[in-house]
């Protein structure tokens, strides 16, 4: 992704990922309101649903690749050595691959 | 003989605070800087769900960890840079899509209301989580 200067795709990529990551940001942040002082339990209930699961997965792979692409827009803008660079974005490419899959842990595991 | 004078007295180590940036220049890197923090932090916001969703007695468990204090204060940062990349992200997409007209007074207006609103979002934020109630 970004390596073979689609540009944009990245673009409408970044946009749409940020729209949901928005919408589910903001359904967190209602939940914290309308449950504040109820004890923690809340929150394990709240991702033992099913459909909490399914969204947060799919919040999971949006921000893999809302971050992949403004890290890649960073270290791009950034870092003009190009060995350097590819060891950055490996470094960034192989970290939120492993987030991932403590993600799923998380939430099958 | 003058060029090579005036080569010499070219600024070596620029101050950076010397550099007077724009609203709008300073809302757009604030965002990078926010963006980029996110994903640094991204470790311990998957260690944070992972307790919090393991155990019933998430917080309790965070709490004893990292002592109550340092839990709302880490939470209030995360919130504050998730608020602001969010809003200034939204001011993005609306530039893009022409929803706010290309021109150099909505775009420093626009600033101006995305730093307005991460400000309150602050203040309230701090008041939520310090002020009593959890």
């Amino acid at each position: 992704m970004s390596l073979g200067g689609k540009g944009i795709r990245d673009w409408i990529f970044q946009r749409v990922t940020a729209v949901f990551l928005t919408g589910y940001i903001l359904f967190l942040i209602y939940f914290w309101l309308t449950h504040s002082g109820v004890a923690t339990a809340e929150w394990q209930n709240l991702f033992f649903d099913p459909w909490m699961k399914v969204a947060t997965l799919v919040a999971f792979a949006a921000l893999f690749v809302h971050a992949w692409i403004g890290m890649w827009t960073i270290i791009t803008d950034y870092v003009p050595a190009y060995c350097l660079r590819l060891f950055l974005l490996s470094v960034v490419g192989f970290c939120l691959l492993g987030y991932l899959g403590w993600g799923l842990i998380i939430l099958w595991g | 003989m003058n060029k090579k004078s005036s080569l010499n007295r070219r600024p070596i180590n620029v101050n950076p605070f010397s550099i007077k940036l724009p609203l709008s220049a300073l809302t757009s890197i604030a965002h990078r800087l926010s963006g980029l923090f996110l994903f640094l932090m991204l470790p311990f916001l998957l260690w944070t769900l992972q307790i919090l969703t393991e155990t019933p007695n998430g917080y309790e468990q965070l709490a004893e960890i990292m002592s109550p204090v340092t839990c709302k204060l880490t939470a209030w940062l995360l919130l504050v840079a998730i608020g602001y990349h969010l809003v200034a992200g939204l001011r993005h997409i609306l530039m893009d899509m022409q929803w706010l007209p290309e021109n150099l007074t909505t775009a420093k207006i626009s600033a101006w209301v995305v730093w307005s609103t991460t400000l309150l979002w602050i203040v309230w934020l701090g008041l939520r989580l310090f002020g009593g109630a959890q």
